[in-house]
C-alpha cells in the first residue's frame, strides 16, 4: 500500500465514521462493509486462514459499532481501529482456548467413566456428529439457547458476549447445520 | 456480496447520532479534582490533621518534594487510567511517565526509611488511617467506574488497576499531611491500602461489577 492510498483510507474512513457518529446509515454501511473487507484482510494475512476468522471479523464489527461514539474525529482512525482490531482477535483466541481445554476436559472424563465400569454413560447432551462440526462459538451459542432453552440474554451473558453477537452466532450454527443436513442427504 | 453483509446492514439499519465525548485528559483532571477535593474534605471532617504539617510543607524541601511527586504520581496515573476507557488513546511515553512517577514516589518513601525529610514523629496520628485510606478512595473509584461505562473499556484489568491505584493514592498522599509522618507507616498504613483498592479496583472491573462495557 502506497502512502498515498494510506492517507486516503484515513482520511474517508475518518469522514465516513462522523457521519455515522451523526447516524448516516448509508455511510456507515459503506464504512463497515470497506472495514470487515480490510479487517479480513489484514487477518488472512497475520494468522491465515483461522476457522474462526470470520466470527473474529464480526465481533470485531460488533465492538466497532459499540465503540463508534468513542471516536475522536480530530485524531487518527487507524490506532483506534487497530486497538480494537487486536483486543477483540486475542479475546476471540482466549476464548476458543478456554472452549477448547473445556471440550478436552469433558472428553477426559468421559473417556474415564466409561473405562470405569460405572455402567452406561449418560448420553452427553449433544452427541450427534452433525453438531460436532459446528464452530465450537456456534455449537456453544445453540447448546445454551435451542439445548437448554435459555433466552438469548442470559446465554450471551453467560458466554461473555453481547446479544447481537450471540443472535449471529445462533443465526450461523442453523444456517450451518441446514448446510450439513442437506450434504448429508446426498450421502 | 460478504458473509458479514447481514450482520453490517442490521448494524448500520439500527445506528443513530452518537454524542461526542469529552476529551479524556480533561475527563481525567476533572474527576481528579472533584476527588482530590471530597477526600481532603472528608479528611478534614472526621479527625485530627498535624498541625505542623503545612509549616513543614514550607520549610522542608524534601517533603515538599514528596508531596510534588505524591500529587505528580496522581495525575500521570489518572490521565493513564483514563485513556484506558478509549481504544487506542494511551500512547507509550504517558504510561511510562505515569510507571516512573509512582515508582519515584514511592522510592522516595523508601528512601525516607534510613533518612526521613522530616523528623518522624507521632502527632496527627489518625487510629483508623489504614481503613480511612480504603473506604475513601472507594466513592472517586466508583464514579471513575460510572464515566468508563460510557466508553469502551478493551482491557479492563488495567484500566481497574489504574483507576483504582489513582483512587487510592488520593486519601494515601493526604494522609501524608493528616496523619502521623514515618515513612514506615505511610508505606505500610497509607500506600498499602491504595495498592489494595487497585487490586479491588481489577476484581471488579474483570468481573464487570463496576464497568458494564464492552455492552454499552
Amino acid at each position: 500500500m502506497t502512502k498515498a492510498h494510506y492517507r486516503e483510507d484515513e482520511q474517508r474512513w475518518s469522514r465516513l465514521m462522523v457521519a455515522a457518529q451523526s447516524g448516516n446509515a448509508k455511510d456507515y454501511e459503506q464504512l463497515l462493509t470497506e472495514l470487515s473487507a480490510f479487517i479480513g484482510h489484514y487477518l488472512r494475512s497475520r494468522i491465515g486462514a483461522h476457522q474462526s476468522l470470520d466470527d473474529w471479523v464480526q465481533d470485531i464489527l460488533i465492538a466497532i459499532h459499540q465503540g463508534r461514539h468513542t471516536y475522536n474525529p480530530t485524531r487518527a482512525i487507524r490506532p483506534w481501529l487497530f486497538a480494537i482490531i487486536r483486543h477483540q482477535t486475542i479475546d476471540g483466541m482466549r476464548r476458543q482456548s478456554a472452549y477448547q481445554k473445556m471440550l478436552e476436559q469433558q472428553a477426559e472424563q468421559v473417556a474415564y467413566a466409561m473405562n470405569d465400569g460405572h455402567g452406561e454413560m449418560k448420553e452427553p447432551l449433544i452427541e450427534g456428529y452433525l453438531f460436532k462440526a459446528l464452530k465450537p462459538q456456534h455449537r456453544e451459542a445453540l447448546t445454551l439457547t435451542k439445548i437448554i432453552g435459555l433466552s438469548s440474554k442470559e446465554a450471551a451473558s453467560k458466554l461473555g458476549i453481547s446479544e447481537v453477537t450471540l443472535k449471529v452466532r445462533v443465526h450461523r450454527a442453523i444456517k450451518q447445520l441446514k448446510k450439513l443436513l442437506e450434504a448429508e442427504s446426498y450421502e | 456480496m460478504s458473509s458479514h453483509q447481514p450482520l453490517i446492514k442490521s448494524l448500520a439499519a439500527e445506528v443513530t447520532p452518537v454524542k461526542a465525548l469529552m476529551n479524556n485528559d480533561l475527563l481525567a483532571l476533572l474527576w481528579l479534582l472533584g476527588s482530590i477535593v471530597y477526600c481532603l474534605t472528608i479528611i478534614h471532617l472526621l479527625g485530627p490533621i498535624r498541625s505542623s504539617a503545612y509549616s513543614q510543607l514550607i520549610i522542608e524541601p524534601r517533603f515538599m518534594l514528596e508531596m510534588l511527586a505524591g500529587l505528580t504520581a496522581i495525575v500521570l496515573t489518572s490521565v493513564v487510567a483514563f485513556r484506558h476507557t478509549v481504544p487506542g488513546a494511551l500512547s507509550r511515553p504517558v504510561t511510562i511517565s505515569a510507571s516512573i512517577a509512582v515508582l519515584f514516589w514511592i522510592g522516595l518513601n523508601i528512601y525516607g526509611l534510613f533518612d526521613p525529610a522530616i523528623e518522624p514523629s507521632t502527632e496527627g496520628y489518625r487510629h483508623y488511617c489504614v481503613y480511612e485510606t480504603f473506604i475513601y478512595a472507594l466513592p472517586p473509584l466508583f464514579i471513575a467506574g460510572l464515566l468508563a461505562r460510557r466508553r469502551l473499556v478493551l482491557e479492563l484489568g488495567n484500566a481497574g488497576f489504574g483507576l483504582g491505584l489513582a483512587a487510592g493514592m488520593i486519601p494515601a498522599w493526604y494522609m501524608q499531611m493528616a496523619c502521623i509522618y514515618s515513612p514506615e507507616h505511610m508505606l505500610r498504613f497509607h500506600l498499602l491500602p491504595a495498592i489494595v483498592v487497585a487490586g479491588t479496583a481489577v476484581l471488579l472491573f474483570k468481573t464487570r461489577g463496576l464497568v458494564g462495557v464492552v455492552d454499552k
